[in-house]
């Protein structure tokens, strides 16, 4: 049995929230779906419900007012359910989500989508960052603020942008001794051009002010204009190598410095989950400073596809107060195209939205672009690294492949196997197309013409026994 | 190892009842709500497989399941990402277990 | 760059690449175009395997004859390794029907050379040890097919026609021809006009769509097939696996009801390849539709439930030609003095070093080893099997 709907929200985080609240609140008959066991996403990450805290940050106490108000809002709601693939429905003009998990329905139809996958860490291939001990700050965050476990006793971190300080004051609180923080980006004097932008935002001003202090105060050193080169260690972490680079990211050499460590917590910015939008077939456009590649969507955040919308870092990162407008107004606009609210009313909502919207978009461009992936980046990957992970495919086999005149994703892919494993291509996407175009930069290539992986379903692997008994219908099949 | 109860950024914990788990035969002491990858982790205990090809220790990398490195085999299952599976009283775990059919 | 070349072949899955080689090595100055890159088409959901006991005969017995000699000696011509090995091949037995259509096809392999067996479902397990033939009659077993690493077949292909001048040019789409006076002087694409006096299609599905742009509907069909692959397990399949049901007259489209012609194999990393869905489309696109792994699934699981637990990493989709008479289009096409087809073959792996090489003979000196009147492009099309 499967219910029917005229809006399912794919990602409970803070766009999927605010979509869900504004769309079901007008009428629309909504669900919102999320692979986590509770709402919140990335951003306001919920500890395990076993656990209590007597004191909340800033941001922990706002996830609970979100919290709060999505609980009062007449939208259903199903958690621990991964989407595995969305698929047009064959007698309709809805779709038909594909979902799994222990108390997840197999299906759920749907007249229209958001999706709001939001963002991961972006992967940075340098020798040695497969070893245990070497984290993203997703991964520090998520274990220090959700599970109160530290990921080792003496951490380096590095990378590149302001979570880089949240990280690092986070894991010093939790008792952790930070060696220091390398940021890659030299913020003088570029950054002194973004410095009204960055002023307009107190909050955030704030927390900066604070996490700096934090750092301060045990003698932190913050770095700027320095790069992680090389991570040592036999089963384990055992010390760090980095190096002074120049304003592309590269590493100078002489600057070399050895900092013995358990962890390396690496912030290299935020890529979109943009996984559910390829398989679809939505169409993408390349726009670096959003992360990648993300779909092109209308001024009502739809996509290239009829009823479907997408909101928040999954469709390009532009932060969290975004994540958090666009949400409601891709909700409202929903509500406007099911009949649920009039022209007049879904305009007076989305005016309401616009300037502060036009305002956070200014200021996602501005941390777009002091700190954008630099092609630097990808020269911190040695011969023998990996690049890609699962396959464990390393950078000479990459070039070699290029080398007998592979000039696209899909031929290296096919290849070396890049690409080909549990992931689906999200660890080392970047990397590879990264390493291709350097190898193929008297050639002009870009990032159009080496292009991006398809994805197909499922979306994460799934048991076979699950599937034989995922169809639509019982009994679901006959052979020949 | 587990965090330090106090701190400006952080909130003031208190875990709920402590639940024993075998991990690689070993009884390891774990908090309920906690996923595998921090129980595993608290305990000291980094690496979680070995990589196919070339046999290469791996642990946590992202912490929110989409990296499928820090897969362990559960209760006989294998490949369970442990960053997304919470701990049970009894549960076993093991680290480092090829894929058997 | 110059648009001016002896031969232009259009589509690079496995025969393009082969022919693009051949062409190549003969000394002419050739073009390798696809709408996509590298085995863009059906090449890209091949398993690579290398099918020999359930092929048309009656019409191809000599073309897959030669093909195979050719196979034996890829490796060594093409100075490349491609994964090229032998296993068995497995046509399951499901039911009265199929088994009285496999004593009969026997006697046709056996003509032909073929030494198939029928094997009871008693001794199914000697030739295959996972499979549960509860539900079987038997099987009809050759322990001659093979298996080649399908991206390193066309890859090796591709490396060494570079060596020897190949222009590729991916994403570019052939929207138009040149011809003049019934002498084909080039083709029109998506980023301009390529001359040449030869130019092959190997284009699979793709094909009646560019007839079309020259007046002509040829009868070149496909169906969408999807199949999945597996995390990798440690070996446990001995052969490829298909059904007897290949054979059986297709029965009508039923609603809701996903067709599955069965084909499992393991590469040589140990994936599970698993397939095939059968889907009914008139549009040619990759998406996978919502109940194809799920049919494939439940069919798999019934002759090896031991797989329940093994994970489906991804799925694909592509447009697979057939003919109706089961043979494919190889020649040239009449009334366009340079036009040449060489696509809709039944299982591609065997024939493409073979096709290669024939084609490029057809090219340039205007007949081949092989007696190709059964192939004619728009020959009278029999529709009796």
């Amino acid at each position: 049995m499967s219910e029917t709907y005229e809006l399912a929200v794919i990602g409970a985080g803070p766009a999927g929230m605010e979509a869900a609240i504004a769309a079901s609140e007008a009428g629309v008959k909504t669900v919102i779906i999320d692979g986590l066991f509770r709402e919140g996403g990335q951003y306001y990450r919920k500890p395990a419900t076993a656990f209590t805290a007597s004191r909340k940050e800033v941001v922990e106490k706002e996830g609970d007012l979100l919290s709060e108000r999505l609980a009062g809002a007449p939208a259903a709601k199903i958690f621990n359910a991964l989407t595995w693939g969305i698929f047009k429905e064959e007698e309709s003009e809805g779709w038909l989500v594909g979902l799994y998990g222990p108390e997840a329905p197999k299906w759920v139809h749907t007249r229209t989508l958001i999706l709001a996958n939001g963002a991961y860490d972006t992967p940075v291939a340098f020798p040695g960052w497969t070893l245990p001990g070497v984290i993203t700050s997703g991964a520090a965050l998520i274990l220090v603020k959700s599970q109160g476990v530290a990921p080792g006793q003496r951490a380096l971190v590095t990378g590149s942008g302001p979570l880089l300080l949240s990280t690092a004051a986070h894991l010093i609180d939790a008792g952790v001794d930070v060696v220091g923080v390398c940021e890659t980006t030299r913020l003088f004097p570029k950054g002194i051009v973004y410095a009204p932008i960055m002023l307009g935002q107190p909050r955030r001003m704030e927390e900066a002010m604070q996490y700096l202090s934090l750092l301060l105060r045990n003698q932190v050193p913050y770095r700027t204009g320095w790069s992680i080169l090389e991570v040592h260690g036999h089963e384990h972490v055992e010390e760090a190598l980095i190096a002074r680079v120049d304003s592309k990211g590269v590493p100078l050499p002489g600057s070399l410095r050895t900092e013995r460590v358990d962890t390396v917590v690496c912030g290299f910015g935020l890529t979109p989950n943009t996984g559910l939008a390829r398989m679809m077939g939505c169409r993408m456009g390349y726009q670096p400073e959003k992360g990648g590649w993300v779909p092109l969507r209308d001024p009502m955040l739809q996509t290239s596809l009829p009823g479907v919308y997408m909101a928040g870092d999954g469709a390009g990162i532009c932060g969290a107060e975004n994540a958090l407008l666009e949400g409601r107004l891709v909700g409202t606009a929903i509500a406007l195209l099911t009949g649920h609210l009039s022209n007049q009313e879904a305009g007076k909502i989305i005016k309401r939205i616009g300037p502060e919207l036009a305002r956070q978009r200014r200021f996602g461009r501005v941390l777009g672009e002091l700190f954008s992936p630099k092609p630097g980046w990808t020269s911190l990957a040695r011969e023998e690294t990996p690049l890609c992970r699962c396959e464990e495919v390393s950078l000479a086999e990459v070039k070699a492949a290029v080398a007998n005149g592979a000039r696209t994703l899909g031929e290296v892919k096919m290849v070396t196997r890049a690409g080909m494993g549990n992931c689906q291509g999200r660890m080392c996407e970047r990397s590879v197309v990264g390493a291709i175009m350097q190898a193929c930069l008297t050639e002009g290539a870009s990032p159009d013409s080496v292009g991006m992986y398809s994805i197909r379903p499922p979306l994460h692997p799934l048991p076979m026994d699950f599937l034989a008994e995922a169809g639509l219908s019982n009994p679901p099949f006959k052979g020949s | 190892m587990r965090n330090k109860l106090s701190g400006s950024t952080l909130p003031e914990w208190q875990r709920s009842r402590s639940i024993q788990i075998q991990v690689d035969g070993k009884a390891i002491e774990a908090f309920e709500g906690e996923t595998v990858a921090a129980a595993l982790l608290a305990s000291g205990i980094h690496t979680f497989r070995l990589s196919r090809k070339y046999q290469e220790p791996r642990g946590l990398y992202c912490g929110m399941g989409i990296c499928y490195e820090c897969l362990v085999t559960v209760n006989g299952t294998h490949a369970v990402q442990a960053c997304l599976t919470p701990v049970a009283e009894g549960m076993q775990v093991e680290t480092c277990r090829e894929w058997e059919l | 760059m110059s648009n001016i070349f002896d031969a232009i072949v259009v589509g690079d899955g496995y025969i393009g690449s082969s022919v693009a080689y051949h062409l190549c090595a003969a000394g002419l100055r050739t073009a390798l175009c696809d709408q996509g890159s590298m085995a863009a088409g059906a090449s890209r959901a091949s398993y690579g395997n290398i099918q020999i006991q359930d092929q048309e005969l009656s019409k191809s017995g000599e073309l897959i004859r030669m093909a195979r000699t050719r196979l034996a000696t890829l490796e060594e011509n093409l100075g490349q390794k491609v994964g090229l090995r032998r296993i068995g091949g497995l046509l399951l037995i499901e039911n009265e029907n199929q088994w009285q259509m496999m004593e009969a096809r026997l006697k046709v392999l056996h003509a032909q050379g073929i030494h198939s067996e029928l094997v009871p479902a008693a001794h199914l397990r000697e030739v295959e040890p996972r499979l549960d033939s509860s539900t079987l009659l038997g099987g009809l077993y050759h322990d001659e097919e093979g298996r080649i690493d399908p991206f390193q077949l066309i890859w090796g292909y591709l490396v060494r026609a570079r060596r020897l001048g190949l222009q590729e040019f991916y994403f570019t789409e052939v929207i138009g021809f040149d011809v003049k006076n019934g002498r084909l002087a080039g083709i029109i694409t998506s980023h301009g006009h390529y001359s040449a006096g030869r130019v092959v299609l190997c284009t699979g599905a793709y094909t009646r769509k560019l007839g079309r742009l020259l007046g002509r509907e040829w009868d070149i069909q496909y169906i969408l097939g999807q199949a999945m692959v597996t995390d990798p397990a440690e070996p446990v399949l001995h052969n490829h696996i298909s059904s007897a049901s290949f054979f059986e007259q297709t029965p009508e489209h039923q609603e809701g009801v996903v067709r599955v012609g069965l084909a499992i194999s393991q590469s040589i990393h140990g994936h599970l390849l698993l397939g095939e869905a059968i889907a009914v489309a008139d549009t040619l696109q990759n998406r996978v539709p919502s109940q194809s792994l799920q049919a494939i699934a439940e069919y798999v699981l019934r002759y090896f439930p031991s797989f329940c637990r093994l994970r489906v990493r991804r799925s694909w989709s592509a447009p697979v030609a057939y003919t109706p008479d089961s043979c494919p289009w190889l020649g040239p096409v009449p009334g366009i003095e340079g036009l040449f087809l060489a696509t809709a073959f039944r299982s591609t792996v065997v024939v493409t070093p073979l096709i290669g090489e024939l084609v490029t003979k057809l090219v340039t000196g205007g007949k081949c080893d092989l007696d190709i009147d059964n192939f004619l492009p728009e020959r009278k099309l029999n529709y009796a099997q």
